[in-house]
C-alpha cells in the first residue's frame, strides 16, 4: 500500500488541525444527516407537506373568509402562512430531526461512534445544520404557496432579514436541542415520533396559534411574548407582515431590539443545554473533558 | 515497565450488566502489540460486548481497559479502529456516501479503500443505498472502511458473518495486510474458520474467557479425535467420547476420546456390519478446537 493517502486530517498538534478536523466533521455530518433528511419521503411528507395542507385546509374551511374585508385578507392569509410555517419548522425540528437520532439510537450507532475520535459538538453542529435547512424549508414551502392563493408580505424595515435569521434560528435551535433530550429517553423510534408530533401539535394549539391568534390562548397574556415559540412568530408576523403590533394584541409586541435579546438568551442557553446533553448523554463523556 | 512490556491492550477484571443481567464476568485479557487474537465463541457469550469495552464505546461496570498503556477512554479512539457489526454502515446512504462520511470521522483515516473494494468486487455496487445491500456486501463495505484508518489497533466484531467461504479468505487477506504492516488485531467470530489467522485464540463462554492460547498449545490439549459415521454407530461411540458428546457435521460425527479409551474400543462396541458405519482417528481441525472448549471444557 505504498501509494496510500491520509484523507482525514492531521491531529498533530496545531490547534488549527483541530479545527480542521471539527470542520471536517461537522460538514460530513452535516452532509448526512441532509441526505437523510430530505431524501425520507415521511420526512418530508409531515415537514413539508403537512404543514402545507393544514395551511390550505385553515383558510378554506375555518378562516370566515366572506367576513374579513379584501384589503386585510391578504395580511390574515399572511400571518397564517407564517404560523403554519413556523408550526411546519416545529416539525422538521422536533419530530423528523427527533426521528433521525432515535433511528440511530436504534441502530446502536453510538456504540460505533463512541469509539471513533469524534468530536461531539461537530455531531451537533452538522445535526442541526441540517435540521435547520430542512426546518427553513418547511417555513418557506408555506410561505411560497401562500403566495398563490393571496397572501401578501412587507418587510418592516433594514433590520427585518436578521430578525427573520435570528427567530428561525434560535425557534429551531430551542426545538431540536428539546428533541435530543426526549430522544435521550425515549429512545424507540416510533414512540419518540408519537411523543414529537404530539407536542408539536399542542404546543401549536395551545399557545394559540403560536402566538398569532392571541384571542385562543387561555394562558396568562405575556407568555406569549416570552414562549421562544409564539415569541419568534410574533416577530416574524410583525416584520413581514403589514400589520400593527397591536394586532398581535394582547400583549402588544416588545420592541425589536428586547425580542431579539431574549431570543438571543434562549439560544445560547438551548446550544448550552445542547452540547452538554450531546456530551454526557449521547456520547457519554465527560461534559468538559 | 518498559515500552516494550506494554501490551497493546489490557482489560483486567472487566464486568459488565445491564440492569440485573450481567453479560461479562470479571474479564482479564492482554493482547500484545503485532499480535492477532481470535476470540471465539458462541453467540450471546458477551464477545461483542468485550469488544465495545475494549474500543470504549461501553463502559465497564467494574474493571478496566487500557489501549497502548493509556485508559481507552483516554485515548478517545485515536489508536484504534472499531469495527461493530451491522452498525458502522449507514443504509439510509450509498457506499460511497459512506466513504464520504466515514472518511472524515477519524484523523488517519487513509484511500485504502479503493484498493479494498476494488479487491473485494464492492466498486461497482458503491452508488448503491447500502439497504438494498446483501450482509455480505454490507460486511465488506464495514471491513473497507475499519482497514481504511490507518491505526495500531483495530477491534473487528464478527467481520465474516454473512459472508460467503470464497470471500472469506480475501476478508483475512486485507487483515494479514494491516497485521505485515505492525497492527494489532482482536477479531471475534462464531466461524472456525476464522481461527486461521490467529497468533492465539481466546475462547469465550458465560462472559468469561475460558482458555487462551496459541492455536498448537490448545490443539495440543484437545483430546484425541474419534469421526463416526452411521446412526448405530454414533450411539454406540458415545459411551467412549468425552461428555458421551458427539458433533454432527453431516454425514459424519465428531468427538473426543474419554480418558482412557481407543479408537480399537470404539470400533470393538460399534457393530461395524452396519451399512457404512465406519471408526477413524483424525487430527482435530479448528471446528474441533472451538467445540471442545466452548462446548466441553469446563
Amino acid at each position: 500500500m505504498a501509494t496510500e493517502t491520509l484523507t482525514g486530517g492531521s491531529t498533530e498538534g496545531v490547534s488549527s488541525g483541530g479545527t480542521r478536523i471539527w470542520l471536517g466533521q461537522t460538514r460530513s455530518f452535516a452532509e448526512r444527516y441532509a441526505r437523510e433528511l430530505f431524501r425520507n419521503k415521511t420526512v418530508l411528507f409531515w415537514s413539508l407537506l403537512f404543514p402545507v395542507g393544514f395551511y390550505l385546509l385553515t383558510i378554506t374551511v375555518f378562516v370566515p373568509t366572506d367576513q374579513i374585508p379584501a384589503d386585510i385578507k391578504p395580511m390574515v392569509f399572511g400571518a397564517t402562512a407564517i404560523s403554519y410555517g413556523t408550526f411546519g419548522a416545529v416539525i422538521a425540528c422536533l419530530n423528523s430531526f427527533g426521528g433521525q437520532l432515535a433511528a440511530d439510537f436504534e441502530a446502536d450507532r453510538y456504540k460505533q461512534f463512541r469509539a471513533l475520535p469524534i468530536r461531539p459538538t461537530a455531531d451537533l453542529a452538522g445535526r442541526m445544520a441540517a435540521g435547520l435547512a430542512l426546518a427553513a424549508a418547511a417555513f418557506a414551502v408555506v410561505v411560497v404557496v401562500s403566495l398563490g392563493t393571496g397572501a401578501e408580505y412587507a418587510i418592516r424595515g433594514p433590520e427585518s432579514l436578521a430578525v427573520l435569521l435570528l427567530a428561525l434560528l434560535v425557534f429551531g435551535v430551542v426545538w431540536m436541542v428539546l428533541a435530543i433530550a426526549l430522544v435521550s429517553v425515549v429512545t424507540d423510534e416510533r414512540y419518540a415520533s408519537i411523543i414529537t408530533v404530539a407536542i408539536a401539535l399542542l404546543s401549536y394549539m395551545l399557545t394559540g396559534y403560536n402566538g398569532t391568534d392571541p384571542a385562543s390562548y387561555t394562558g396568562p397574556d405575556v407568555l406569549l411574548n416570552y414562549l421562544p415559540n409564539t415569541l419568534s412568530t410574533r416577530l416574524l408576523v410583525y416584520h413581514f407582515v403589514d400589520v400593527g403590533a397591536d394586532t398581535l394584541s394582547p400583549p402588544a409586541l416588545p420592541g425589536t431590539g428586547w425580542s431579539l435579546a431574549v431570543l438571543g438568551l434562549y439560544g445560547v442557553a438551548a446550544l448550552a443545554a445542547g452540547v452538554v446533553l450531546v456530551r454526557a448523554v449521547v456520547y457519554k463523556r465527560g461534559v468538559l473533558a | 515497565m518498559s515500552t516494550e512490556d506494554v501490551p497493546a491492550v489490557r482489560a483486567s477484571g472487566v464486568e459488565k450488566t445491564f440492569g440485573s443481567d450481567g453479560v461479562l464476568d470479571g474479564v482479564d485479557l492482554t493482547v500484545r502489540e503485532n499480535e492477532i487474537l481470535v476470540l471465539l465463541g458462541p453467540n450471546g457469550v458477551g464477545k461483542t460486548v468485550l469488544l465495545e469495552c475494549l474500543a470504549g464505546s461501553a463502559v465497564p461496570t467494574a474493571g478496566s481497559v487500557e489501549v497502548f498503556g493509556e485508559a481507552v477512554r483516554d485515548d478517545g479512539g485515536e489508536s484504534l479502529s472499531f469495527l461493530l457489526q451491522d452498525t458502522m454502515a449507514v443504509e439510509t446512504l450509498t457506499g460511497a456516501e459512506n466513504v464520504a462520511f466515514y472518511e472524515r470521522m477519524h484523523p488517519a483515516f487513509t484511500d485504502r479503500h479503493r484498493t479494498y473494494l476494488e479487491d473485494l468486487g464492492l466498486t461497482p455496487d458503491l452508488d448503491k443505498v447500502v439497504e438494498n445491500y446483501s450482509a455480505g456486501m454490507a460486511r465488506k463495505l464495514e471491513l473497507a472502511l475499519t482497514m481504511s484508518v490507518d491505526a495500531p489497533l483495530y477491534l473487528l466484531d464478527e467481520p465474516t458473518a454473512g459472508v460467503d467461504l470464497s470471500m472469506i479468505q480475501r476478508f483475512h487477506d486485507i487483515i494479514l495486510d494491516r497485521y505485515a504492516d505492525g497492527g494489532t488485531f482482536v477479531v471475534t467470530s462464531h466461524r472456525p474458520l476464522d481461527a486461521e489467522i490467529a497468533d492465539r485464540i481466546a475462547f469465550m463462554r458465560d462472559g468469561d474467557v475460558t482458555a487462551v492460547g496459541p492455536p498448537s498449545d490448545l490443539m495440543d490439549a484437545v483430546p484425541s479425535v474419534v469421526r463416526v459415521t452411521g446412526s448405530a454407530a454414533m450411539a454406540a461411540a458415545e459411551d467412549h467420547v468425552v461428555d458421551e458428546r458427539l458433533f454432527r457435521t453431516g454425514a459424519e460425527a465428531r468427538g473426543f476420546l474419554a480418558e482412557g479409551s481407543s479408537v480399537k474400543e470404539v470400533r470393538a462396541a460399534v457393530d461395524t456390519d452396519e451399512d457404512g458405519a465406519r471408526v477413524e482417528a483424525d487430527d482435530p481441525t479448528y471446528t474441533d478446537l472451538f467445540n471442545y472448549y466452548v462446548h466441553l471444557r469446563a
